[in-house]
């Protein structure tokens, strides 16, 4: 757990997201989205990922449509198979991304809810909570989809970019905007 | 207080850059679209700033608009409202939200600055109707949206959808939904030494176990604001107590609540009601639900 007397907001490792539900919800909506083309930066995942989690054991209307997935309705098998691409290929990418995004200082604070917000280099936007039970703990952690080029011919250095500004406009504005660290 | 100036400070930094790349014929298609987005938001401006208006300047000295609109692919507005949609009823984090909203702002503002304003009004129509549909989902960016509101003149494309995400603050509080199950036989069991939960379900919620934590999973009807806060309230004849948890995740038609190992809510009944009830008194537990932030008192109506 984090130090209680470290500085609100400031950068430090984080820890996997805390609950098993919010990491089945979080990998069938991020790391299973073709468009996040997580394949660009996990060396080894297995393609295509729905597929193979419906052969797997999981609803197809679930992996498909993440939307309509609950927890607690997924089959035992269905929950194993999506946990443990977490642990393998999900929480090394996004806890990689924080490790990175500290040597870089490409991180910002998050005013409105004490989150901070790291871009490491594999381009994965990482969030990190900063208050109560969150604190320390990533809560999020996804790709930012390059608009403007075809999905076929999106770079990696794309998504990087994409990530970079996103952290920037969602920490400049607000009630006390412009508060971030790092560039 | 709204940074606004940090707001155009990020526009100048990146728009000069990107322009500068531009007349070197470097720019990548994806670049190409935020340089024509930054260049939109110039225009969204409400004040003037010398330095945006040296952006400007320059950009219309070469022509830049029209060109960079031959070099893009612009995004779907259909495909951004499907995502749009997909991350309302997800009940995605405020963060994974903010980005795609902020997709729509982008297409708006780009539409706007190549002359399809009529277009890009309907997009933000249509997107701040989702945001209107899932409601209090949005609530956590209200006050970035009131910055973004400030950066832009009430003629913008994108005014509409930030309105309605600002206007989501009014939903703070809201006391949403009662309601009462028995957990009797869970804290009695709690109380064992020889512990081992069942899962318990009924009407409206589940119970169950995971990785040594309790876990309630609540049923929220659909369209009511997102709950933020949840208060156990314990009564036990004239003793009565309460304490709060958040929501730790929200999907769609339901709120966990992570209420902790067995021993810790068994702690926390014994000091609330001063002992556990005996075998024959009814104890009632009842879930208040808020949209309110944090820890805020749940309104006992």
């Amino acid at each position: 757990m984090p130090k209680a007397d470290e500085e609100k907001g400031a950068p430090r490792m984080a820890l996997p997201i805390r609950t098993p539900w919010e990491r089945y919800a979080h990998v069938l909506r991020h790391l299973y989205d073709p468009a996040e083309r997580w394949d660009l930066i996990i060396s080894g995942l297995p393609m295509p990922l729905r597929p193979r989690a419906i052969e797997a054991g999981c609803d197809a209307a679930d992996v498909r449509n993440p939307r309509s997935a609950r927890f607690n309705d997924a089959g035992a098998a269905c929950k194993q198979h999506v946990l443990t691409d977490h642990d393998r290929f999900y929480s090394p990418a996004y806890l990689d991304s924080v490790a990175s995004a500290i040597r870089l200082r490409r991180h910002q604070l998050q005013p409105a809810n004490g989150a901070t917000l790291y871009v490491g280099d594999n381009g994965v936007l990482t969030v990190v909570g900063g208050e109560k039970e969150d604190a320390g703990y990533v809560t999020s952690a996804f790709r930012v989809k390059p608009r403007g080029v075809p999905s076929h011919a999106v770079r990696q250095e794309d998504f990087i970019r994409a990530a970079v500004d996103r952290m920037k406009e969602l920490t400049v504005l607000g009630p006390q905007g412009g508060r971030g660290e790092g560039p | 207080m709204t940074d606004t100036a940090g707001w155009q400070r990020l526009i100048a930094e990146q728009g000069l850059e990107l322009l500068e790349r531009w007349e070197q014929g470097g720019l990548e298609p994806a670049e190409a679209y935020r340089l024509l987005v930054l260049l939109g938001r110039v225009e969204q401006l409400p004040v003037r700033a010398p330095e945006l208006e040296a952006l400007r300047d320059r950009a219309a000295r070469a022509n830049v608009t029209p060109r960079l609109a031959e070099k893009v692919s612009l995004p779907e507005g259909s495909e951004l409202l499907e995502e749009l949609s997909q991350a309302l009823e997800a009940g995605d984090g405020p963060e994974a939200l903010h980005t795609i909203l902020l997709d729509v702002d982008d297409l708006a503002t780009a539409l706007d600055l190549l002359g399809n304003n009529a277009r890009a009004v309907e997009l933000a129509r249509r997107a701040a109707d989702q945001v209107a549909k899932a409601t209090g989902l949005a609530v956590p960016l209200s006050g970035w949206a009131e910055g973004r509101l400030a950066t832009m003149t009430s003629r913008s494309a994108a005014v509409a959808l930030w309105k309605q995400v600002a206007g989501e603050r009014a939903l703070l509080g809201r006391h949403v939904v009662f309601i009462s199950h028995s957990l009797q036989p869970l804290l009695r069991q709690a109380a064992s030494a020889s512990w081992t939960l069942e899962p318990v379900s009924g009407s409206g919620f589940e119970l169950f176990e995971s990785e040594g934590r309790l876990v309630l999973w609540l049923e929220v009807p659909a369209g009511s604001p997102r709950p933020q806060a949840i208060e156990l309230r314990l009564r036990v004849g004239a003793r009565e107590g309460a304490w709060s948890y958040r929501a730790s995740h929200v999907e769609k038609g339901g709120i966990y609540v992570d209420l902790g190992a067995p021993e810790e809510l068994r702690q926390r009944a014994v000091q609330t009601l001063g002992a556990l009830p005996a075998a024959n008194e009814p104890l009632e537990v009842i879930a208040w639900l808020t949209s309110g932030e944090g820890d805020d008192p749940v309104p006992s109506t």
